[in-house]
C-alpha cells in the first residue's frame, strides 16, 4: 500500500481490501474464459516491474479547457466536497472482485483522474491526457473516472507513448454519461514494442446520452482493449471506432459489449485492422437487444485485412436479440488480404509496392482516421501508419 | 391494421406425429448407464471385441467431461437426467428387407408416417429405424447389384468390419464432446452406406428415425463412405411421440467423401417438443469433393447440431444450408462449421431462422482457416425473423484465420416480420395469418428450393403448422 492511502477514507479502504483480497484468491484468466481465449496472459506477471508513485507524473494534463477543473483521482477522493461524488460512481460499474487484472488496477491504482463536466456546459477545447512510460520500464494502473452531468458536452483524447523496454499497463475507466450528455474519448497509442496494455472502459448512458470512442492502435506487444457500454436511457447512443496496424508479433485484441437495456437506444461498432509480420487481431463483440430495448438498431462491423502470410485475424461479432421491436440489428465481418485489384491499378499508374499498399491501408482505415475530431492527431496517425507500414514485414 | 391478439399468437401448432405405440418391446434396459448395460449391448449384437474396447472407453470418456461452457441455455441442457433414460430398447429382431415381415403395429407407425410409400414412390431405398434398431431397411436391385451398400450400421459392422474399423471415429473421435463420448459408448443403429467409385445414385436413399418409447435415448451411429467419383443423397427424418417426460436423441454421422464425389445429406428434424436433439455430424472432403449439408431443424426442446465440413485437400468444396424455426419455448441452437485445412478450397454457409412465441434460434458457427489454406474463400450469411416480441435470434459466428491469402466474409441480419410486407399483402385482400405464412415462406424459400420436391411440399407444410394460430 502507498502513502497516499494511508489517510483514505473507509469506503475505499475497504474497496481496496476486497481488491486485494480478489487478487490472492483469483488467478490471471485462461483460454477457457471466452473473453481470453485468444489472448494468453496466463503467464504474466504484473509485479514483476517497477511500480511508479503519482510523483512520477506518468499520467499527466497535456491540456484542459479553460473552465474544466480536472483533479487527480487520488486528490478528488480526499476532498470533502468530491467524496460523495465519488464514492457513488467509483467501483460502481468496476466491482473490486470481479477478475485478476480489474482487481490489480482497483487494488495498486494511484494515478488517474475525476472529470466531471459541468451540467450544460459545452467544452469547445479538447481535454488532452498522456500516459508517458517513455523513461522507465514500469508497470502503472491508470483509474479513469468520469461523471458527465447532464447536456454537457466533452472530447477527451488520451496518448500513450512507452520506451522499447518492457512496460505494462493496467487500466480501468469507469463512465456515467448523464441525460443529454456527449463524451467522445480518443485513444491513440503508440506504445514501444515491448508494452503490454490491458484497458477496461464501462460505461452508463442515461437517456438519449451519446458516447463516441475512437481508438488507434499503433504499437505495443500486446494491446488489449474491452468496452462494455450499458445504454440504460432511451435514445442511448454509443459509438465504438478502431483501428489497428500490426507488424511482427503484435497482437491486439478488441472485445466490445453494447447491451442495449432502453427503447431506441441506438450502437455502431467498426474495427478495421491491418496487419503485417507476425501481427494477430481479436475481435469478440456481443451486441445484445434485451426485451426492454424495443425500437433500438444495432451494427457491427469487423474487418480485417491481412498484409503477410503469417498474419491472423479472429473474428466473433455476437448478436443476441430478445425481442422482435427492432429497427435493424445487423453485423458484418470480413478476412481478407489486400485487394490485388486495387494493386494492379496503383502500381500500373507508377506508384511502387510500399505505395500502392500504404495508399490502400490508408483508404481502408480512412472512414475511421478522418473522423477524428483532432485533426492534428489525424494527421499524426496518418504518418505513423505511413512510416509503419514503409517497413513492414510483407513476407 | 396489423393488432395481434397475443393468446393466439401463443398458441402451439399441432404436432401431427405425437402418437405412439403401446406394444411391448422384446427388450428394454433398465433405466440408467453403466459399464454392465455397454457390455450387454455389445454382448447382444455380438460384436468384435476392438468395438466393445472402442465403448467402454467412450463411456470413461462421457463420465469426464463436462456440458460445453459455452451451450446457450445451460440450464435445460443440465436438466437432462441420465439416469431416467432407457439406453437400449430393442422392439424386434427383424432388421429385414421385406417390409411384410416388420412387426404390424411398427409398420402402422411407419404407415402413418408415409414411409413404404414415399419409398416406393422416389427413392432409391429407405431404412427405418425404430427406437434402437433399424427394423426395414431395402436398395433398389440395380445400386445393390452396382455395389452400393445401404445397411444398418449394426449389420455393417458385421459385414464390412474392416470397412468400419478403418474409418468408426476417426472423423468424430469420442472425446469430441459429452455427447459423442455417450454415442460411442451406446450406439445402436444408424446407416452404414459405402457406394463404390464412379457409381451416382441420381435418387435419394432415405433413413426414417423414430422414437416410441418415453424416456428413450437413441443413439443412431451413421458412417456414410463415398468412394472416388461418386454420388450419394442421404435424406433423413426424425419424429417421436408427445410425452411429458424428455427424450434424448444423440446421434454421430460420419462422412468420408473422397476424390472427386459428392454427398448431400438432408435433415428434416422434427422430433417432438420433449425430446433433446445433440447431435454430432462431421464430414472430411477430399480433392475436388463436394460435401452439402441442408439442415432444417423444425422439432425438439432443444437441438444443439453443428454439421461440419473438413476441406483437408485443393479443391474441396463444403457447403451448409441450415434452416431453423424455433416455436414455442423451443431452442434451436444450430449452424454450422467449415474448417479449410487444404489450399483452393471455397465453402459457403447459408443460415436462416425463424423465431416464434417464446422460442429462441441461435446461429452457430466456426470458419476457421488454417495456416497454408491458401485461396481459399468462404461467406458465410445469416438472417434472421422474429415474429413475435419475446422472440429471441442469436448469432455466434466465430472466424478463425490464420493465412492471408484467404477471402472470407460474414454477414447477419435481424428482423422482424415487417408490418408494412403484412400489410401490402392484406390490402390485397389475404387474411393476416396467410399473409405471414407467405412472408416466412418467402424468408426461408432459398434453402427450402435446395430440398427434394417431396420434402419442400413436406417442409413447408411443417412451417405451417407452426405457424397455425400464430397471428390473430
Amino acid at each position: 500500500m502507498t502513502a497516499t492511502q494511508s489517510n483514505s477514507p473507509a469506503w475505499l479502504t475497504e474497496y481496496r481490501a476486497l481488491a486485494q483480497q480478489t487478487l490472492d484468491e483469483k488467478v490471471l484468466p485462461t483460454s477457457t474464459d471466452r473473453p481470453w481465449k485468444y489472448t494468453d496472459v496466463s503467464a504474466l506477471d504484473i509485479f514483476s516491474l517497477k511500480r511508479l508513485k503519482t510523483e512520477d507524473q506518468v499520467i499527466r494534463i497535456v491540456s484542459c479547457p479553460e473552465e474544466l477543473v480536472v483533479r487527480g483521482l487520488i486528490d478528488s477522493v480526499h476532498d470533502p466536497e468530491l467524496d460523495q461524488k465519488i464514492q457513488a460512481n467509483l467501483g460502481h460499474l468496476i466491482p473490486a472482485n470481479e477478475d485478476y487484472l480489474l482487481a490489480a488496477n482497483s487494488a495498486e491504482w494511484t494515478d488517474g483522474f475525476f472529470i466531471n463536466p459541468k451540467q450544460g456546459v459545452q467544452y469547445t477545447e479538447p481535454l488532452s491526457i498522456e500516459i508517458d512510460l517513455s523513461n522507465q520500464s514500469a508497470t502503472v494502473f491508470p483509474r479513469i473516472l468520469i461523471v458527465a452531468e447532464p447536456n454537457s458536452e466533452l472530447d477527451i483524447i488520451i496518448n500513450s507513448t512507452s520506451i522499447e523496454e518492457e512496460a505494462l499497463v493496467i487500466a480501468a475507466l469507469e463512465l456515467q454519461v448523464k441525460n443529454n450528455a456527449r463524451l467522445a474519448i480518443t485513444f491513440a497509442n503508440n506504445w514501444g514494442f515491448n508494452t503490454q496494455e490491458f484497458t477496461t472502459l464501462r460505461a452508463e448512458l442515461a437517456d438519449n446520452a451519446s458516447l463516441n470512442i475512437s481508438t488507434i492502435c499503433i504499437g505495443g506487444a500486446i494491446v488489449k482493449h474491452r468496452y462494455d457500454i450499458h445504454l440504460n436511457g432511451k435514445g442511448a447512443d454509443s459509438r465504438v471506432k478502431g483501428v489497428a496496424v500490426g507488424d511482427k508479433t503484435q497482437h491486439f485484441d478488441f472485445m466490445t459489449v453494447q447491451e442495449h437495456n432502453a427503447p431506441n437506444s441506438s450502437s455502431d461498432v467498426e474495427i478495421k485492422t491491418a496487419l503485417a509480420g507476425e501481427s494477430r487481431s481479436v475481435y469478440y463483440g456481443i451486441t445484445r437487444v434485451t426485451e426492454e430495448a424495443k425500437g433500438s438498431q444495432a451494427n457491427q462491423e469487423n474487418r480485417n485485412m491481412l498484409l503477410a502470410p503469417k498474419a491472423k485475424a479472429d473474428s466473433d461479432p455476437v448478436l443476441e436479440i430478445l425481442t422482435n421491436d427492432v429497427s435493424r440489428c445487423g453485423h458484418g465481418a470480413t478476412v481478407g488480404p489486400v485487394d490485388a485489384e486495387g494493386m494492379f491499378y496503383l502500381m500500373s499508374r507508377g506508384l511502387d509496392k510500399r505505395a500502392a499498399l500504404r495508399t490502400l491501408v490508408g483508404g481502408f482505415i480512412a472512414p475511421i482516421v478522418d473522423n477524428l475530431k483532432d485533426t492534428e492527431l489525424a494527421d499524426v496517425v496518418r504518418k505513423t501508419v505511413n512510416d509503419k507500414l514503409q517497413t513492414a514485414s510483407l513476407d | 391494421m396489423t393488432t395481434v391478439d397475443p393468446n393466439v399468437r401463443n398458441t402451439v401448432g399441432e404436432y401431427k406425429w405425437g402418437f405412439h405405440d403401446t406394444e411391448k418391446p422384446l427388450f428394454m434396459a433398465e433405466k440408467g448407464l453403466s459399464e454392465g448395460l455397454v457390455r450387454e449391448i455389445s454382448a447382444m449384437k455380438e460384436e468384435p471385441e476392438w468395438m466393445l474396447e472402442y465403448r467402454l472407453e467412450a463411456l470413461e470418456t462421457f463420465y469426464r467431461l463436462e456440458n460445453p461452457k459455452w451451450a446457450g441455455s445451460p440450464d435445460v441442457l443440465d436438466a437432462i437426467d441420465f439416469d431416467n433414460i432407457h439406453y437400449y430398447v430393442k422392439a424386434t429382431d427383424t432388421d429385414s428387407t421385406n417390409w411384410e415381415d416388420v412387426p404390424e403395429y411398427i409398420k402402422d407407425t411407419f404407415d402413418k408416417l408415409g414411409i413404404p410409400e414415399a419409398e416406393r414412390q422416389f427413392l432409391a431405398g429407405a431404412g427405418a429405424q425404430y427406437d434402437s434398431e433399424v427394423v426395414y431397411h431395402n436398395i433398389r436391385e440395380d445400386l445393390e447389384a452396382q455395389g452400393v451398400q445401404f445397411l444398418g450400421m449394426d449389420q455393417g459392422l458385421r459385414e464390412h468390419e474392416d470397412l468400419v474399423r478403418e474409418h468408426f471415429s476417426t472423423i468424430i473421435p469420442s472425446g469430441d464432446n459429452k455427447y459423442a463420448a455417450l454415442n460411442t459408448a451406446v450406439w445402436s443403429g444408424g446407416s452404414f452406406i459405402y457406394v463404390p467409385p464412379g457409381v451416382h445414385v441420381e435418387v435419394p436413399l432415405q433413413a426414417y428415425f423414430r422414437i416410441n418409447t418415453e424416456n428413450m435415448g437413441q443413439f443412431e451411429r451413421t458412417l456414410i463412405i463415398a468412394d472416388e467419383g461418386s454420388y450419394i443423397h442421404y435424406v433423413e427424418g426424425c419424429t417421436a411421440p408427445t410425452y411429458s417426460s424428455d427424450s434424448l436423441h444423440s446421434a454421430v454421422v460420419e462422412i468420408i467423401v473422397k476424390k472427386n464425389a459428392r454427398v448431400r445429406y438432408t435433415t428434416i428434424q422434427n422430433w417432438s417438443n420433449n425430446v433433446y436433439n445433440l447431435v454430432t455430424k462431421r464430414a472430411y472432403a477430399y480433392e475436388n469433393a463436394v460435401m452439402e449439408w441442408v439442415d432444417g431443424n423444425i422439432g425438439s426442446k432443444l437441438t444443439m447440431k453443428y454439421p461440419s465440413v473438413y476441406l483437408m485437400e485443393p479443391g474441396a468444396h463444403g457447403e451448409i444450408l441450415s434452416l431453423a424455426f424455433a416455436g414455442d419455448q423451443q431452442h434451436q441452437d444450430a449452424g454450422g462449421k467449415i474448417v479449410h485445412v487444404a489450399p483452393d478450397t471455397t465453402s459457403a454457409i447459408v443460415s436462416k431462422s425463424v423465431s416464434r412465441g417464446s422460442g429462441r434460434s441461435s446461429y452457430r458457427g466456426l470458419l476457421k482457416v488454417h495456416e497454408g489454406a491458401t485461396n481459399s474463400s468462404s461467406t458465410v450469411r445469416c438472417d434472421a425473423l422474429l415474429l413475435d416480441e419475446l422472440s429471441r435470434s442469436d448469432t455466434y459466428p466465430t472466424m478463425e484465420v490464420d493465412e492471408e491469402r484467404v477471402n472470407i466474409g460474414h454477414e447477419a441480419s435481424v428482423s422482424r416480420l415487417g408490418e408494412d410486407q403484412l400489410f401490402y399483402l392484406m390490402s390485397r385482400g389475404i387474411d393476416e395469418e396467410s399473409a405471414a405464412k407467405m412472408v416466412v415462406n418467402g424468408f426461408v424459400e432459398p434453402i427450402v428450393k435446395e430440398l427434394p420436391m417431396e420434402y419442400a411440399i413436406e417442409l413447408n407444410r411443417l412451417i405451417e403448422l407452426q405457424m397455425e394460430g400464430s397471428v390473430g
